[in-house]
């Protein structure tokens, strides 16, 4: 897998992605997420500063996404000069409807949809997750941190202060049929990843929290 | 009347495994400074109400700029590791202070930020290019942390100095 420990590329020191013990982890993550003491979930993936929520959301794991001219986006980021005061969820629902998302209102897994979430609090949007496949539940990258499974959305809610580090509430939902993955090449990434993390997670002993 | 609020507990920091383990709690990390004790003896003594303290220069520990800022970059770090937005993440305390040292050291810090970036990967690119007035990514390499580094670290190795 990519990153893997005692690479070193170019000018940087340190490899982007680096498995953190979960006795290590669990401790920041109920400190952010108190949701999660109450929550079904455990950790997926490994901690990974080259990839974040909304990239994850879009089945790329070796990108920043983010609508801003330093970061990628699905329509090109030089659109973006300077940095707006408040990212609003209306430039994700733009972003996303390129690989063939539309809004939606429920949040039930439904044969034959994906679906994924965007949160926002004070500041703006600050995270997205995405329903797993083929079942219930959601995945969620947190940051550069891990990337989870949580049963429901509510599990990584927050407070709504811009203050607070937090991921505030659900704002708004989309889906996409299965049809529209198969169509925006979505599915080779999803297996490649996919079994990547499995292989990962196999030779580095999980511990469920 | 206020609630109650216990007294900030100093947080240890060892190594587990390679990473800073540190106990996350809503108080502040305290630093403890030699006259500690004798000081808290002093206001739990019968006496209290005449102990006047005089904190001199001289005994204020005084850090340099790498090890204010090297605190507050890991405490940027462990606060808002879990943040996806560069928004939300500028908000936080550690960032303005880091951006306020900047106004004060420019070329100190410049050169602060790039080598922290290129040896602990903590993303400097918005204070950087909002210090240094320049953005050295190229289109094609946004969102691509690797090269984003490589590309401030090669424009750190050739600026002009003042």
């Amino acid at each position: 897998m990519r990153g893997y420990d005692g690479e070193k590329r170019g000018h940087v020191d340190k490899v982007a992605q680096r498995f953190r013990p979960t006795h290590v982890a669990i401790p920041f993550l109920y400190r952010d997420f108190p949701n999660l003491r109450r929550a079904r979930w455990r950790i997926r993936s490994p901690y990974d500063d080259a990839y974040q929520c909304i990239a994850w959301a879009a089945w790329y794991t070796d990108r920043l996404a983010w609508p801003h001219q330093d970061y990628w986006w699905f329509h090109g980021s030089m659109l973006f000069q300077g940095m707006a005061e408040e990212v609003t969820p209306d430039y994700f629902i733009a972003g996303f409807a390129k690989l063939g998302y539309k809004p939606c209102t429920g949040r039930r897994f439904q044969f034959g949809f994906q679906k994924v979430a965007i949160y926002a609090n004070d500041t703006g949007v600050t995270h997205m997750a995405r329903q797993r496949f083929f079942w219930w539940g959601w995945l969620s990258k947190l940051g550069a941190w891990e990337d989870i499974y949580h049963a429901k959305l509510e599990d990584v809610e927050g407070e709504m202060s811009a203050t607070a580090n937090q991921y505030g509430k659900v704002v708004q939902i989309l889906k996409r049929s299965w049809w529209s993955a198969i169509k925006y090449g979505c599915i080779p990434r999803a297996i490649g990843i996919t079994r990547a993390m499995w292989e990962y997670r196999r030779t580095h002993k999980w511990q469920d929290p | 009347m206020f609630a109650y609020q216990p007294e900030p507990e100093i947080v240890e920091t060892r190594k587990v495994d390679g990473w800073r383990f540190q106990r996350p709690s809503p108080t502040r990390v305290v630093r403890r400074t030699p006259c500690d004790d004798e000081v808290s003896e002093w206001f739990s003594s019968e006496w209290a109400d005449d102990v006047v303290i005089v904190v001199s220069k001289g005994t204020v520990p005084r850090l340099t700029v790498r090890q204010r800022f090297l605190d507050l970059a890991q405490q940027w770090e462990d606060e808002t590791g879990h943040l996806s937005s560069p928004n939300q993440k500028m908000l936080h305390p550690s960032y303005k202070a880091i951006l306020g040292m900047g106004q004060e050291h420019k070329e100190e810090m410049i050169d602060l930020l790039i080598e922290d970036m290129k040896t602990n990967r903590r993303q400097w690119f918005w204070a950087l290019s909002y210090l240094a007035q320049a953005n050295p990514i190229k289109p094609e390499d946004a969102g691509r942390i690797d090269r984003m580094i490589n590309a401030w670290v090669r424009w750190g190795e050739t600026r002009p100095r003042r």
